[in-house]
C-alpha cells in the first residue's frame, strides 16, 4: 500500500521535478521562518527569566504601619511572590544613612536628621517569569497604587514595561504571519497537487472505469501533500538549526545583542515535532482541497463539464 | 443480462447518437453489434459501462439498474463487467503485466492469486514474453490484447468489447474470438461490436445491426 504511493511520490518528481523542487523550496522556506519565530519567541521567554531575577518591588506607604492586612492579603494573592519584607521609616533612614556615610559621614551622628523616608514593604518574586507573568505583574503594581495607604510603587517600570509591548507586539505580529504562512503553505501544496492531478487525468479516468473507488484514486494525492509537507518541515528545521548555531557563533564573538553565553536554547522536540506534524496535516489539507474535486461515477461526463 | 429501453443519447451539437435503442440480451448469450462508423456503437457501448450517463431511457446491466445506480455504487458495478474500449485506456506508465492485474488489485485480491492469475491471462493472449514493456513499446494489435486481457482477468459476468479485433490480422482475430467464445461458454455474457463481416459470418451468433443511431436489423449471421 504504502509503498505503491511512494511509487506515485517518485513518479510525480520524475514527471515534474521542477514543479516539485519550487514547491519544497518555498514550503520550506515558509516553516523555517515559523521555525525562526517561534525560537525567538521562546528565547525571549529564557531572557526574561535571567532578567526576572533581579526584578524587586518597593511598596511605599502613606502611613507606618508593619501589619496592613489589607495590603499583606494583596501581596498574597500574587502568585509569583516569594515573600515581602517590612521596611520602616527608621530601617528606612539606618540604610540610607549606611548608604551615604562615606560622602556625609556627619549624618551617622546628627539627631536632628528629620528622616523624609516613607516607611515600605519589599517584594521579592521567584524566579520564573514569563511574557504573561510580567503583564500581571505591572498590573498588579497598578492595582497596588490605587490602595488606600501606598504612596507609590517602584519595580522598574520602565523595562518591564518595555518588554511586555515588545514581546506583546512580537507575539501579534508572529502569529499573524504564521497564519499567513502557513495558509499561503496550503495554496503552494494545492497547487503542486493539482497539476500532478491534471497531468494524470488520463490515469484517473481509467482508475475510475475499472472500478476504483474514489478514496483509493485519492489516497496516493493526500499521501503526496502529506509527504511534501513532512519532508519540507524536517528540512526547515535543520536549516533553523544552522541559522541557531550561527548566531550561537556571532554570540560567542561578542557581537550577540543579548549577552550571557550559551543563554539560547534551540526549539524543544516537542515544538519540533508539532512543526513536523502541523507540517503533514497542511500538506494533507492542501492536496484534500484538490482532491476532493475527484469524484466517482460518471468519469467522461465529468470531465466534460 | 442487459437491457435497453427507449435509451436515447444526444451530445452537444446536437448529435443524436442514440434513437430509441430498445434490446434485451440474455445471460449467458453472445450477440456481435454491427454497424458503419459513426452509427453509435461506441456510444452505446459507453451508456451501457456508466461512463456515459444516457440522455433518456432506462438501461439494466448485471443485476444494476444504471438509472438508479448512486455514485458510491458505480465502481462495484464496473467491477462486475469488463470492457474493451476502442481507444484501449491502457495505463501508459505501468507494464503490462501491471495493466492486466488492475482489476485484481483494486478489487484487493491476495498476491498470490493475483500472480496466478495475470500471468495466465497473459498467456492467454499470447503476450508471455513482453509481460515487462510497456503500452508504448507495443504494437497496436499488442496493446489490444492487453486491453482484452485486463477486461477478463477478473471473471466479469458480462464483457463489453468495442472491436476487439480491430487491430489484428485475421489468424490473431480468431484466436481472439475463440477466447471470447471460451469465456462465453463458461458464462460470460458478450457482447462484441465489430467492422468485420466475415468474422460475424463465420460464427453463427445472434447479431444487432445499428444505423445512425437506430437498430435496424436483428438477425443470426
Ligand atoms: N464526445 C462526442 N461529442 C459529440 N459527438 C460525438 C461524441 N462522440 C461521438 N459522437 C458522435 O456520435 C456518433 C456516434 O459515434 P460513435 O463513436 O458511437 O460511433 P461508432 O459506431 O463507434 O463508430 P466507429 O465504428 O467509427 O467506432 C457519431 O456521429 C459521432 O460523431
Ligand atoms: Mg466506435
Amino acid at each position: 500500500m504504502v509503498s505503491s504511493y511512494l511509487k506515485h511520490f517518485f513518479r510525480t518528481w520524475q514527471q515534474h521535478f521542477s514543479m516539485q523542487l519550487a514547491t519544497l523550496v518555498v514550503l520550506t522556506a515558509t516553516f523555517t521562518v515559523i521555525g525562526i519565530s517561534i525560537l525567538i519567541y521562546q528565547n525571549l521567554n529564557t531572557v526574561l527569566t535571567q532578567w526576572g531575577d533581579s526584578i524587586r518591588m518597593s511598596v511605599f506607604l502613606k502611613e507606618e504601619n508593619p501589619e496592613d492586612l489589607s495590603l499583606i492579603e494583596k501581596f498574597k494573592s500574587f502568585s509569583g511572590l516569594e515573600n515581602y519584607e517590612y521596611i520602616s521609616k527608621q530601617d528606612a533612614a539606618n540604610l540610607f544613612k549606611k548608604q551615604v556615610k562615606n560622602y556625609v559621614p556627619d549624618l551617622l551622628f546628627n539627631d536632628e536628621f528629620e528622616n523624609p523616608l516613607p516607611a515600605s514593604f519589599e517584594l521579592k518574586f521567584n524566579k520564573n517569569w514569563s511574557n504573561e507573568k510580567v503583564t500581571e505583574l505591572a498590573k498588579f503594581a497598578q492595582e497596588l497604587v490605587g490602595l488606600d495607604n501606598v504612596e507609590d510603587v517602584s519595580y522598574g517600570q520602565g523595562w518591564v514595561k518595555n518588554y511586555a509591548t515588545v514581546v506583546d507586539k512580537f507575539n501579534k505580529s508572529s502569529w499573524f504571519l504564521v497564519l499567513i504562512l502557513l495558509f499561503g503553505s496550503l495554496f503552494v501544496i494545492g497547487n503542486s497537487i493539482r497539476s500532478s492531478i491534471s497531468q494524470r487525468r488520463d490515469e484517473i479516468e481509467v482508475l475510475e472505469l475499472i472500478g476504483s473507488t474514489t478514496w483509493s484514486i485519492r489516497a496516493p494525492y493526500l499521501f503526496e501533500g502529506f509527504l511534501l509537507g513532512i519532508i519540507s518541515s524536517m528540512i526547515s528545521l535543520m536549516v533553523t538549526y544552522g541559522i541557531y548555531k550561527w548566531q550561537l557563533l556571532v554570540m560567542d564573538s561578542g557581537l550577540g545583542i543579548l549577552g550571557g553565553k550559551h543563554s539560547l536554547n534551540f526549539l524543544t522536540v516537542d515544538i519540533q515535532l508539532l512543526i513536523i506534524l502541523v507540517g503533514g496535516i497542511f500538506g494533507l489539507i492542501g492536496s484534500y482541497i484538490c482532491v476532493a474535486k475527484i469524484n466517482n461515477g460518471w468519469a467522461a461526463d465529468q470531465v466534460e463539464t | 443480462m442487459i437491457e435497453f429501453s427507449h435509451v436515447y443519447k444526444t451530445y452537444p451539437g446536437p448529435v443524436q447518437a442514440l434513437k430509441n435503442i430498445n434490446l434485451k440480451i440474455e445471460k449467458g448469450e453472445f450477440v456481435f453489434l454491427t454497424g458503419p462508423s459513426g452509427a453509435g456503437k461506441t456510444t452505446l457501448f459507453k451508456v451501457m459501462s456508466a461512463y456515459l450517463k444516457p440522455s433518456s431511457g432506462n438501461i439494466k446491466v448485471a443485476g444494476y439498474d444504471l438509472n438508479k445506480i448512486k455514485s458510491n455504487e458505480i465502481p462495484f458495478f464496473r467491477r462486475r463487467i469488463g470492457v474493451v474500449y476502442q481507444d484501449f485506456k491502457l495505463l501508459k506508465d505501468r507494464t503490462v503485466y501491471e495493466n492486466i492485474s488492475l482489476p485484481l488489485e483494486i478489487r484487493g485480491d491476495k498476491n498470490s492469486y493475483i500472480y496466478d492469475k495475470t500471468n495466465d491471462m497473459i498467456e492467454q493472449v499470447g503476450l508471455t514474453h513482453k509481460k515487462f514493456m510497456f503500452p508504448q513499446q507495443l504494437s497496436g494489435g499488442e496493446q489490444q490484447r492487453v486491453a482484452i486481457a485486463r477486461a477478463l482477468v477478473h471473471q466479469p459476468g458480462v464483457l463489453v468489447a468495442d472491436e476487439p479485433t480491430g487491430n489484428l490480422d485475421p489468424e490473431l482475430s480468431e484466436e481472439i474470438m475463440d477466447l471470447l467464445d471460451k469465456v462465453n461458454a463458461q458464462g460470460t455474457t458478450v457482447f462484441c461490436a465489430t467492422h468485420d463481416h466475415d468474422l460475424v459470418k463465420r460464427r453463427s451468433k445472434k447479431v444487432l445491426d445499428i444505423n445512425s443511431g437506430i437498430i435496424v436489423e436483428k438477425k443470426i449471421g
